[in-house]
Order: C-alpha cells, then structure tokens, then sequence
C-alpha cells in the first residue's frame, strides 16, 4: 500500500513538475498587411493558440486561417477560397525554439530580445524561418508577454498572386500574445 | 522492494515521462481540442443566383450588391436574329443585406418582359457548419413578389391592382460538398392572381434543383432544372402555351469585385415568379437564350 502511495505521489509530481515552465494562450493575435497602390488589405485574428516551454525555450503557435477577419466580407470570402484554400489547409503553424536561451531569464521580469528558429507552415507548405521576438516577463513571472515581426513571401508557400498583383509579394505579419503558466486539469 | 515491484516503478515513471515528453505542438493540439470554435461554410455559391433562381447566398452584411440580368433572344430563328442576338431582355436589380441582423437581406428589380417590378426577402434559417455545432446543410426561405405594371389591355372594364401580381415563394436548401461541388433542391410555391380559365389554380407547385461544380480556383460550372409538380393542365397559360420547366446550363467566373454569369437557359424572364410560370420555349425547339448576369458588391461599411 504504502509502495502504491509512493509510485502514486511520484506519478502526481513527476506531472506537476512537468507542467511548470510551460505557458500558453488561446487568445493570441495576429494581424497581417498587404499594400499595394490597387489595394491596402488588414486582417487580425484574436483566436490563435500559443505555446511556451520555459526550459526548452520551445515555442509553438497554431491558428485557423478562416478566423482571421477583413474589413471587408469578400476579401474575407477570397482570402479563404483563392488563396488560402482554408477548406484544404484550415491552419497555419509555428513550430521553434529560442536560439540564446540563456540571454532570456523568466525568473527576472523585464524585457528580453530573442531569435527564435523555426518553421512555419501556411497553406500546406513549411518552410524554416528565424525571427526575431519580443519576450516581456511580467512581475508576477506567470505571465509572459511575446512579439514578433516577420514578413511572409506569397511565394514561398506557394500562394498563388493576382495578375494584377493587387496584394503585396511581402506581406508583414504580426504576432502578439500574453502567455500565462499552464494549469493541468 | 522486491525486483517485480521495482520494474513496476520504473516502468511507471518512464511511461510517466514518455507520455509528457510528447511534442508541445501535441500539447498545443490538446489545448485547443476543446475549442468551441464554429467553422461555417461559405461561399456555397458564388453570387446570390445559381442562374436564374435564387441559390442560398445572399450579399454580406451591409453590402449592396448590384446585378445586371441580360438574356439575348432564343436561337428559334437562326442566323435571321443573329442567333437571337437582336432581341434583348434585361433585368436590373439591387440587393441588400441588412447590417446587424446579417440574416436578412431585401431586394428589388425591374425588368423589361412585361414592364414587370419585383420585390424580393429572403432570410437565413440555416447555415452549414462543422465543428463545436453542426448542420449538414444550409437553408434559406425566400419570397418574390412581381408586379407587372403593362398598361390594361381592356381599360374600359374594372382592372384590380391586385390583378397586376404574382408571387414565388421558395425554400432553399443547400449543401456544399467539397471546395467544388455544391447543390441546391428549392421546393416552389407559386401564385399568380390572375388566371384566365377555371381550370388554372392561382397557385401550384413547382421543384427546382441546382448545382456548382468549381473546376478552376475562379470559373464554376452551374447548372439549373425545374419543373412543376402540379399537373400541367391546371398550370395557366402564357399566350395561350403551357408554361414549361426550365433547364439552364453556364458559367460563373469570378475576378475580384464583380462575378460574371454566362449562362444558357430556355427561360426568357429573370424575376421568380415569372421564371417558374412564364416560361414556355424547350431547348428541343432551339427555344435557348444565351444570356448573362453581372454582380457588383459594393461595401457599405465596416465588416463587424
């Protein structure tokens, strides 16, 4: 019994320690622009999923192509159906780790710049990708606020551009989300 | 500790381990396995008739979208015509879907065939969806009233106001198969006021049944039939003919803001009522329109 009780309580920690260092969000936003003289696009979604393992500095991020949402109803309507394909491919990931670690100190609030290395995969293609992040550790070192700029090449990923070119072959993608640590249910 | 017990324990804690050391993508997959997220289907259609009748789609929230209907004359009397290309029938019309409310959108138009207007609502009861709620289908109820506004053929007797009307009442349901194939069945109830005989009922029944099939990412393939359910001998008559059913076939090409309709139809009228009780050529007797549709959107206002 008492030998049971031991495996029991070193199962419960072994998922309590492993749980700690790992934040994430659902609520995370990203916001995309393209402009061009024919056209000036926005879109933002507040519904990506984000997550963070402190020790590993891995990081990855998830979001539903058809939650992003434009000003107006038919780009919304064509970014799904001619460029995206969201029915085909509904999601765009990132997948990475933090490049210099130690330069990021979770248990010491502040603002901290980082390289994060990874992959990004939109519209079925993945492609290896570093950017650069902003990693803000807030006081209470639970919640962890990261950013992050980059630009997307249409041709990367194999999005195919209007003859007209009406959208940017750049677009700037901003990634925006408040972390807080994970609770185990 | 005996050996069994300890294996036990190891085995344990490395099956413990094995299972969290599990990517953080998975951990992110699980995190939003529980999402309540909605995926609705869009763009069942590509423009708010599938050709000539109503499909399930209507412009987005505070958009008004303009149509241009144009059918040349049928290929009944060959190169004399120009293949029809003489004659014209044309049929303008906005549509508007009101802000707040999404699910309710009012339209109106003229058309040249029997100086006719037409009022139209058409409201959403259902929308295709999957994930945290589901529906198989889409579903839409629609109403057209038409009214021919001719000058009376006998002004010296008594004419009624309500003699000039004729309505089309539709449900429409709808399913988008894949990215390509969508269909559409829209059981029709019709009503005209005036009917010449005894024998004609104000009000029958008809079926029409549609589809897309979007070969390349902008040009789609449509198609259209109908046909009464009522008998036909109750049916009134146009000009002294049988009213008929109606097939049409066309293409949708879509570039941007606008999406062109081109179509091949039998049926002369572009407004509801008169598509389902005016038509009377068959495409046996070359009785074939080749026609078109122009939809413009214009954006109102914010998407929000």
């Amino acid at each position: 019994m008492k030998k049971t009780l031991f495996i029991l309580s070193l199962l419960t920690l072994s998922i309590i320690g492993n749980s700690q260092g790992k934040l994430a969000t659902k609520t995370a936003k990203i916001t995309f622009h393209s402009e061009t003289p024919i056209e000036k696009i926005e879109a933002t979604t507040n519904q990506a999923a984000a997550i963070l393992n402190k020790k590993t500095g891995e990081i990855a991020f998830k979001a539903l192509i058809k939650s992003f949402e434009f000003e107006k109803a038919l780009m919304q309507e064509h970014f799904n159906e001619n460029y995206m394909e969201s029915e085909t491919y509904p999601k765009a990931m990132f997948k990475g780790k933090i490049e210099d670690l130690s330069a990021v100190n979770f248990d010491q609030p502040g603002n901290y710049d980082a390289t994060v290395k990874g992959s990004l995969t939109i519209h079925g293609e993945t492609k290896p990708i570093t950017v650069s992040a902003k990693i803000k550790v807030k006081e209470d070192k639970k919640n962890i606020d990261v950013s992050s700029n980059f630009k997307v090449k249409l041709e990367d990923y194999n999005i195919k551009n209007d003859k007209i070119k009406n959208i940017a072959s750049d677009i700037d993608v901003n990634v925006n989300g408040s972390l807080t640590e994970l609770q185990k249910k | 500790m005996t050996l069994t017990q300890t294996i036990n324990l190891l085995f344990l804690t490395l099956l413990a381990t094995n299972s969290f050391s599990q990517g953080l993508f998975d951990e992110l997959e699980e995190l939003t396995a529980d999402s309540t997220e909605i995926n609705y289907t869009t763009a069942t259609f590509k423009s708010t008739r599938i050709i000539n009748g109503q499909s399930i789609e209507a412009p987005a929230e505070n958009e008004l979208l303009f149509v241009i209907a144009h059918r040349f004359g049928s290929f009944a009397n060959g190169a004399y015509d120009l293949f029809g290309l003489d004659q014209a029938s044309i049929r303008t019309g906005f549509e508007y879907t009101l802000p707040r409310v999404d699910c309710f959108t009012i339209s109106f138009g003229r058309s040249t065939y029997n100086k006719t207007f037409d009022g139209g609502i058409k409201a959403r009861l259902l929308r295709q969806k999957s994930g945290y709620k589901n529906s198989p289908i889409s579903m839409s109820v629609y109403s057209n009233m038409a009214l021919s506004s001719l000058r009376w053929i006998n002004p010296d007797r008594i004419n009624y106001f309500s003699s000039r009307l004729s309505f089309a009442h539709q449900l429409l349901i709808a399913r988008k198969f894949s990215d390509k194939l969508s269909l559409q069945l829209s059981p029709t109830v019709i009503h005209k006021n005036l009917i010449k005989t005894s024998e004609e009922e104000n009000t029958y029944y008809a079926l029409a049944f549609g589809g897309r099939y979007r070969f390349a990412k902008r040009v789609a393939f449509t198609f259209e039939y109908s046909n009464f359910i009522t008998s036909v001998s109750n049916i009134p008559k146009v000009n002294g003919q049988t009213p008929i059913g109606t097939l049409s076939l066309g293409f949708d090409i879509e570039t941007g803001g606008h999406v062109f309709s081109l179509a091949f139809t039998n049926a002369k009228t572009m407004f509801d009522p008169g598509i389902y009780s005016e038509t009377t050529e068959s495409w046996a007797d070359k009785g074939v329109h080749f026609g078109f549709n122009v939809n413009r959107t214009f954006s109102l206002g914010k998407n929000n």
